[in-house]
């Protein structure tokens, strides 16, 4: 009795890493990703621009540069790096408008640059800085003109519209012509356009770009409800740190076109700073050489100060402020990400 | 109903909704079709009175000639060149991204992503005017067919060289001069064949064919 049901257990064990496996199967393969293009390099000056006519050089620019990584299905992924780092080249290579220089990329089984219809109907792009709703037209046309591209059938259709609109908030909108809407609410109404045929791989290129704050965080709210209800793979390219916080587990840094970082967000963090940040605020005057041994001294005025210390020596270093002066409060915080992010990207600029 | 029929009707429905917003619009270039008709015509009528006949052209083929050009462009213009113009402006602007990531095909969907339906009430309108000032009853049905058949080709013609103009914007960028070309070629040949030296006739028949937009549409009725 008990060999069985220790059998039993074990086959359900398996069982379990069996289907674990299978959800985290690679849903994005990319190996050995270049992207390189020939530029006019144009001379200066009148005699440049004449010189130009006849005889031209050129530059050749590798926007990105063997890059190698594995995505699993539902897994939502930062992308980020300096303008010009190769993001939008990588994000267009996956999905499939331009066509790789050198090395292999496959998105769900497909060659994306192959643009296959059946492909076509899995992804959705979506760049913050561009519109596909007609101008003219209530943004409900536009998503019944997406229904009949991506041929869904009716009740589903009117069932994923539903959840969106009530999910963004966008009943009172939807029959109002885009060219009347606010920036916020044409990027919701595009936000619909975009994944009323619930792809299974979305990528977003700069989604909260332009966008006041509490629309940047209704939009990173609704990312985070949409990958969990329809299971959907998530690459995010932005130039705001908060989007990569509130909605990536795993993040991917990308400098001069190579991968310069893949991983954990924590273990970015915990990689790149080996320190931590505490902010106290005192009851009394302290002298700034009172603070030496403590840590680097980032900020002292007369009611606190912030020091940046050693990550091992952090308890030890709180405590003895707390023994030494009479606090008022005290935060022990992580580095910002943005001035991590920022030291790794002035780091690979000069390397 | 097929993919593409679907897709053709629903582009259609979305572009006659954009026509309908803008009454005032379109009122005044209706308007302004109508109002170079009329004046072209009584134009026509009284130079042709004092006139008589030139090279086999009468006051009538004259007119003709003219409803036909008028017919050609506004059939070019719906059919060819508003789709070719967005086409361009998509490739120049970066905004063909959304296009080719659609299942469907952007060639086979062309002829119908940018409809301008006051062209189609000019076509209307200009059939009308033919049936109005021309005696039809002097053709018979070959002739017409003919007429039609040659109608096709003048579009045809026209799309060609578009659409090798416009498929260069992936290479040179900006070409607004050549897809102005075919405007500035229509304006050449207002008057027939008959009116041209020998050899811009050869020219604008062999070389740059625009005498072959709507020209053989009305010899082949009068039998030129």
């Amino acid at each position: 009795m008990e060999k069985r049901f220790k059998s039993i257990h074990q086959c359900q064990l398996i069982y379990k890493l069996i289907i674990k496996y299978l959800k985290m199967s690679a849903v994005i393969q990319v190996k050995d990703l270049t992207k390189t293009f020939k530029v006019y390099k144009k001379q200066p000056g009148l005699m440049g621009s004449l010189k130009g006519l006849f005889k031209r050089e050129h530059k050749e620019i590798r926007a990105v540069d063997k890059v190698n990584f594995e995505i699993g299905q539902g897994e939502m992924v930062g992308f980020i790096g300096p303008n010009g780092a190769g993001k939008t080249t990588t994000l267009k290579m996956l999905s499939g408008l331009l066509y790789p220089t050198a090395g292999e990329v496959e998105v769900l089984g497909y060659t994306p640059f192959e643009r296959k219809a059946d492909y076509l109907k899995q992804i959705s792009l979506v760049m913050g800085q561009k519109n596909q709703l007609w101008w003219d037209l209530p943004a409900i046309e536009s998503f019944n003109l997406n229904k009949e591209i991506y041929e869904i059938p009716k009740e589903r259709y009117e069932k994923v519209l539903a959840d969106l609109i009530e999910m963004l908030d966008l009943k009172e909108v939807i029959h109002q012509q885009v060219r009347k809407l606010s920036l916020g609410q044409r990027m919701k109404c595009e936000l619909v356009a975009s994944l009323i045929h619930t792809p299974k791989v979305l990528f977003l290129d700069e989604p909260t770009i332009g966008l006041d704050i509490v629309m940047q965080k209704r939009v990173r709210q609704f990312i985070k409800e949409y990958n969990k209800k329809y299971e959907a793979t998530v690459i995010l390219t932005s130039h705001y740190m908060d989007d990569v916080k509130e909605i990536c587990d795993r993040v991917m840094i990308i400098n001069e076109g190579k991968l310069i970082f893949d991983g954990e967000l924590d273990s970015l963090v915990k990689k790149h700073a080996d320190y931590k940040i505490l902010n106290v605020v005192v009851n009394e005057t302290v002298d700034r050489s009172d603070l030496e041994g403590l840590g680097e001294i980032v900020e002292f005025n007369d009611h606190g100060f912030t020091l940046n210390v050693k990550r091992p020596e952090t308890s030890k270093i709180a405590a003895a402020i707390l023994e030494k002066f009479d606090v008022d409060d005290l935060d022990v915080n992580e580095p910002k990400l943005e001035d991590i992010v920022s030291e790794i990207f002035e780091n690979g600029r000069t390397k | 109903m097929s993919k593409y029929a679907r897709i053709y009707k629903i582009y259609l429905k979305m572009n006659l909704y954009r026509f309908l917003i803008y009454r005032n619009k379109v009122m005044m270039a209706f308007l302004a079709n109508v109002t170079y008709t009329i004046t072209f015509v009584l134009g026509v009528k009284f130079v042709f009175d004092e006139l008589g006949e030139v090279g086999g052209y009468t006051a009538e083929i004259f007119i003709a000639y003219m409803i036909m050009m008028q017919l050609w462009w506004s059939i070019h213009t719906v059919l060819v060149r508003k789709n070719m113009q967005f086409l361009a402006k998509a490739i120049n602007k970066g905004q063909l991204d959304f296009y080719l990531l659609k299942p469907v095909s952007l060639r086979k969907s062309l002829p119908v992503i940018s409809v301008r339906f006051v062209d189609i009430i000019i076509i209307i309108f200009d059939l009308c005017a033919m049936v109005l000032l021309v005696d039809f009853s002097q053709f018979d049905y070959a002739d017409m067919l003919l007429s039609v058949f040659f109608l096709g080709v003048g579009v045809a013609i026209t799309y060609f060289f578009v659409s090798v103009i416009v498929n260069m914007t992936f290479w040179i960028g900006r070409n607004d001069f050549f897809t102005l070309l075919i405007g500035e070629l229509a304006e050449i040949v207002q008057v027939p064949a008959v009116f041209f030296p020998p050899v811009l006739k050869i020219l604008f028949t062999f070389f740059v064919p625009a005498l072959l937009f709507a020209g053989p549409a009305v010899e082949a009725l009068w039998r030129l």
